[in-house]
């Protein structure tokens, strides 16, 4: 076999061209699958994600869009600071602070947003964790923590998201929009692909 | 002579002996309300705290306590004690003792009973609970250890959302001096505000702050509803912290689908506690039937502030209150330590002492109580089966139901030496 395969009357592939064609393929069907993924949840931001290492709570707006209240629950989002997310084994009455939680109202649109306070700290409670470097004697100390939504109510671990924030210089690093960025992201690097290969094609020719 | 006196010697020193053996084997932990039997013990009265105290109960019965004997003997089940050394934990549940909940009739009716001032509980109850705090001769003759703390949530429902109150407005409201929502700045409609079973803590929190229905204060409207037949001898004010009898009920008229049992010109109250956890409480359908469309019940804004736990956690929220234990004082007190120069009835306690009762019954409330109430990690056993610290199981069995415990950070919230406020 040569090494270079003929594809048509005067199109020549390389094996590295052939490789480069289908990783890139692949890696943008997984980013658009990942997108859509994404955008079939209720998307929401907090805002600044990164909060002042040197005070004992700061605010940060979390806004909300897309959220349907399942049947049977209240007309309210739950937001709660945790300390760790559902990737893992998650408990909402042990791992989010129940003492400084909201429950606005979803709005009429499955839309809106509220300023909330989080502290950096030992859990007020129970103090059986903290967040951040203020945290003294409670351990775990995490050093990235949650904002939870749980649409209708606490308990509601199907359709609750968790956005990470961390304590640093005080900033204002917008959250990044993923449902927006994944598939911009992929069409990005299938356009390079193709022009790419459109110009070595020109050449060629 | 000699013989004689010398056998009356011999029998007394045996005697002597004998006595001094068994009463060090029989000596149960010193200061506790722990007489090494097991005893039952069942509270009763108030419906908010109904779920909360079988919570709390559950903990207390699992806490660790004496070595059992478990022979076929006459002390089977109680504690095995072979010398005066406690064969386990001695702040936990030493005797085993087990507290269970009787049905919800209201926090008066509990406490009425339980003081002996009402009527008999069926079964007889030996501690209250209650969701509000001693009215009356209450308190001298029983003390209120409260544990948690919760709001009163006022709510509208179905389309009427975002509304805002103040205290006059809800006055107004209940006085009927103001009937209609677009003296609110809402759109029109009859407003129908809805009573309470009276015997409910959780109604007594709300008229108390009001200002209506008390001695002196003005009268509850006619306006305000009970549930069919209205207007009868027969009429009862709907039972608290469910929606759902309000929803099917189909007003004076007797008719579904009318005016006056529009469900979005209703407005009642409920514990924030029972309504943030259990949405099965808080909404419903049209008519009360499955098949029409749900109605949710929506929190208004109550002079400016919107309860939520934060709220509650922090007492900024305007209808705050305090959920009790409620023990006699011949059972559970607290003490005033000797030597503390603080005269009376006071409790100025370090350790989450109580008194009084130290066998039976009441010395298992005595137990119970205590647990309640401690302050630190230190002073709780370990959970044998989870490893987790008592109080902090505590903390979360109270939050698993939407209440918050007394913020130390709040000054006056909590009694000196306790993680309750006592109330005696």
């Amino acid at each position: 076999m040569p090494e270079a395969l003929s594809r048509g009357h005067n199109e020549r592939i390389t094996p590295i061209m052939r490789f480069t064609r289908t990783a890139t393929a692949v890696a943008g069907a997984v980013l658009l699958i990942g997108g859509l993924a994404t955008t079939a949840l209720a998307s929401g931001s907090i805002s600044p994600n990164i909060v002042d290492a040197t005070q004992p709570t700061s605010n940060v707006t979390v806004s909300w869009s897309g959220i349907t209240i399942p049947a049977g629950l209240s007309n309210i989002v739950v937001i709660q600071q945790c300390w760790k997310n559902d990737s893992g084994v998650f408990d909402q009455l042990n791992d989010c602070s129940q003492a400084t939680g909201l429950n606005p109202p979803v709005g009429a649109t499955g839309s809106g947003s509220q300023v909330f306070n989080v502290f950096n700290g030992d859990e007020q409670v129970n103090g059986a964790w903290g967040c951040g470097p203020l945290t003294t004697a409670a351990t775990p100390k995490a050093n990235t923590c949650y904002v939870r939504l749980a649409p209708g109510n606490a308990t509601n671990t199907a359709t609750d998201e968790f956005y990470p924030f961390t304590f640093g210089a005080p900033t204002n690093v917008p959250e990044v929009p993923m449902n927006i960025l994944l598939p911009g992201s992929a069409a990005a690097v299938l356009g390079g692909a193709i022009l790419i290969a459109r110009r070595r094609h020109a050449r060629m020719a | 002579m000699n013989h004689t006196r010398k056998l009356l010697v011999g029998l007394f020193v045996a005697t002597s002996v004998a006595m001094s053996v068994t009463t060090t084997h029989a000596d149960p932990p010193a200061g506790s309300g722990w007489d090494k039997n097991p005893d039952v013990v069942i509270g009763g009265g108030s419906d908010t705290t109904y779920l909360v105290s079988q919570r709390l109960e559950t903990l207390y019965n699992g806490s660790p306590g004496c070595a059992i004997d478990t022979t076929n003997s006459a002390t089977r089940a109680q504690c095995l004690d072979p010398t005066a050394t406690p064969t386990g934990p001695t702040n936990g549940n030493y005797d085993h003792d087990v507290f269970s909940s009787a049905a919800a009739i209201g926090s008066g009716g509990g406490i009425s009973a339980l003081l002996g001032t009402g009527l008999a509980y069926h079964p007889g109850i030996d501690y209250a609970r209650s969701s509000r705090g001693p009215s009356g001769t209450e308190a001298s003759l029983g003390t209120f250890w409260g544990y948690a703390r919760d709001g009163i949530a006022v709510t509208t429902f179905g389309t009427r959302t975002g509304v805002s109150l103040t205290k006059q407005d809800l006055v107004d409201i209940y006085t009927c001096a103001k009937t209609d929502w677009s003296q609110f700045g809402q759109p029109a409609g009859t407003i129908i505000p809805w009573d309470m079973n009276s015997a409910s803590g959780t109604r007594a929190v709300f008229y108390t702050y009001i200002g209506v229905g008390g001695t002196g204060q003005p009268a509850i409207g006619t306006c305000v509803r009970k549930l069919n037949p209205v207007g009868t001898a027969a009429a009862i004010a709907p039972f608290e912290n469910d929606v759902k009898p309000l929803l099917a009920d189909s007003g004076p008229d007797l008719t579904f689908g009318t005016a006056d049992d529009n469900e979005n010109n209703y407005l009642w109250w409920m514990s924030f506690g029972d309504w943030i956890t259990y949405p099965y409480t808080a909404n419903g359908f049209v008519d009360g039937v499955a098949t029409n469309a749900a109605i949710t019940s929506n929190l208004a804004t109550v002079d400016g502030t919107t309860p939520s736990p934060s709220a509650i956690f922090g007492s900024t929220y305007a209808i705050m209150r305090t959920l009790f234990q409620v023990t006699r004082n011949t059972d559970a007190d607290c003490v005033t330590p000797a030597g503390s120069g603080v005269a009376g009835d006071v409790c100025t306690n370090t350790n989450a002492a109580v008194s009084t009762a130290s066998t039976a019954k009441g010395g298992a409330v005595r137990g119970f109580t205590e647990f309640l109430c401690r302050t630190t990690n230190a002073q709780q056993p370990t959970d044998s089966v989870t490893g987790k610290n008592y109080r902090i199981e505590i903390n979360t069995a109270i939050a698993a139901e939407g209440f918050q415990t007394l913020n130390a950070n709040i000054a006056g919230l909590r009694t000196a030496g306790y993680s309750c406020q006592v109330l005696t």
